[in-house]
C-alpha cells in the first residue's frame, strides 16, 4: 500500500511538460506504479485538453496547411529503441530503455549507479542501493530532490518509506535515512545540486 | 463512454479512412490554438510553427492509436504537443536519454480513462470560482513559477499554493460525484 505520494504540484508539472527531464523520470518511476497518481495525471491532461480548446487562436502561415500535407506521405524514419537494460534490479517501465551506468560504492554497502546528467539544470538521476540496516549520514540538499522506493523501504526520522513511496524533498529539508533491517533498499533519486553535509568522497561520487 | 465531441470523430475518420478532409478540419481548429499556446509559453516563432507542424503530422500518423472512449481529441492532442516539445529539448541537451513516448500511465483504471471525463473535466474548469481558476491557469497552462504569480495577482505566495490546491482537490471532487 502507498503512503507517500508525489504533490499535486509535481504531477501538474509533469502533465505539463515543464518538470525538468530528470525530475520528470523519478516522478514517472512513482506512476508507474501508483493508481491515485495516475488519475491526478490523467486529470490533468484532460485540464491541458481543456484549455488547450479554450485558447485564442493564433495567426498561422497561409502555406502551413499545404506545407503540411506534403509532408503526410513521406515514409518515416523509424527510430529504434536503445535494448532493454536487463539488470538484477526491478526497474519501472519508464527507465528501461535508459542506460544504467556501472556501479560504484560510496561506502561499504552503499552503491550508486548514475543514470542521467543534466547539466543545463544542474540536476541528476541515479539508483541508490543500501544493504539492511545501513544509514545515510544527516544531509540537506541545495534544490529539490525526488525518490521513489523500488525495493525495500527506508525510515526518515519518524517516517517509513516503503517499495512504491515517493520522497519529495526540498531545499530546507535535513534528513538521515536509515534502511530498514530485512532487505536491501534501491531507490531512484533525482536531484538538484549536491547534498551539503555528506562527507566529502560521498558527495564527489554522488555529484 | 461513447461520449464523442467533433473532433474525436475526425481523428476516428483520419485513422479509418485516411480521410485529408477531415485532417484539414483538425488541423484548421487545433493549428492555431497550438501556436498560441507554445508562444506563450516562450517557445519562439519558427520552432512554434515547427512544433505545431509535427504535431499535426502526428495526429495524422499515430490516429489509429487514439481511443475516442480514453480521451478527448484536444487531451490526446495537447499531451502530443508536449512531449514533442520534451523531446525536442532532450534532443538539444541529453543525448544518453531514450525518451520512451508512450509515458503512459499503466495503472490508471480503464474505467477512469475516458472521453466523458474530459468534457466533465472542462465543465468543473469553467465552474471553479475566478480566483482559484485564475491560479490554474497561470501556473499550469502558462507553466508560471509561483512566486511570478504571487506578484502578478497581488497575493502572498502561501495563497498561490492554497488556491491551487483547493481548485485542484474541487476537480477531483466534481469528477468523482458523477462517477
Amino acid at each position: 500500500m502507498i503512503q507517500h505520494h508525489p504533490t499535486d504540484e509535481s504531477i501538474l508539472a509533469y502533465a505539463n511538460g515543464s518538470l525538468s527531464r530528470t525530475l520528470a523520470l523519478a516522478l514517472g518511476a512513482h506512476l508507474d506504479v501508483c493508481e491515485q497518481c495516475c488519475r491526478t495525471l490523467t486529470l490533468a491532461e484532460a485540464m491541458g485538453g481543456a484549455m488547450l480548446e479554450a485558447e485564442t487562436p493564433a495567426e498561422l502561415d497561409e502555406t502551413a496547411f499545404a506545407k503540411l500535407l506534403a509532408q503526410l506521405d513521406v515514409p518515416v524514419a523509424k527510430i529504434t529503441a536503445p535494448p532493454a537494460t536487463d539488470i538484477a534490479i526491478p526497474l519501472p517501465a519508464n527507465l528501461r530503455y535508459q542506460r544504467i551506468g556501472a556501479r560504484r560504492w560510496l561506502a561499504p554497502g552503499i552503491w550508486i549507479r548514475p543514470v542521467l546528467k543534466d547539466n543545463a539544470e544542474g540536476t541528476r538521476l541515479y539508483l541508490l542501493g543500501a544493504a539492511p540496516g545501513k544509514a545515510l549520514p544527516p544531509h540537506g540538499h541545495s534544490g529539490v530532490e525526488m525518490t521513489q522506493v523500488l525495493t525495500g523501504e527506508f525510515h526518515d526520522g519518524g517516517t517509513r518509506y516503503g517499495t512504491g513511496d515517493f520522497l519529495e524533498a526540498d531545499d530546507d529539508i535535513e534528513h538521515s535515512l536509515m534502511v530498514g533491517a530485512n532487505e536491501e533498499c534501491i531507490c531512484v533519486i533525482a536531484s538538484q545540486g549536491v547534498p551539503r553535509g555528506l562527507p566529502g568522497l560521498l558527495m564527489r561520487l554522488i555529484a | 463512454m461513447t461520449a464523442q465531441d467533433d473532433k474525436s470523430l475526425l481523428v476516428v475518420a483520419v485513422a479509418q479512412r485516411r480521410d485529408r478532409e477531415s485532417f484539414r478540419l483538425l488541423f484548421q481548429y487545433f493549428a492555431p490554438r497550438l501556436k498560441s499556446y507554445l508562444l506563450r509559453l516562450g517557445v519562439q516563432g519558427q520552432l512554434a510553427d515547427e512544433l505545431v507542424q509535427e504535431t499535426l503530422l502526428t495526429v495524422w500518423r499515430k490516429a489509429d492509436r487514439f481511443d475516442p472512449a480514453r480521451a478527448a481529441a484536444a487531451t490526446w492532442i495537447f499531451t502530443i504537443a508536449r512531449n514533442l516539445r520534451i523531446d525536442h529539448l532532450r534532443r538539444a541537451k541529453l543525448p544518453g536519454d531514450y525518451f520512451v513516448e508512450e509515458e503512459f500511465c499503466p495503472s490508471a483504471g480503464d474505467d477512469y480513462l475516458s472521453a466523458e471525463r474530459d468534457g466533465q473535466v472542462s465543465q468543473a474548469l469553467k465552474a471553479l470560482p475566478a480566483d482559484q481558476a485564475a491560479v490554474i491557469k497561470l501556473s499550469f497552462f502558462d507553466e508560471k513559477p509561483h512566486p511570478i504569480i504571487a506578484a502578478q495577482l497581488g497575493i502572498p505566495l502561501g495563497t498561490v499554493k492554497s488556491r491551487l490546491r483547493l481548485a485542484m482537490n474541487r476537480l477531483r471532487a466534481a469528477l468523482e460525484d458523477k462517477t
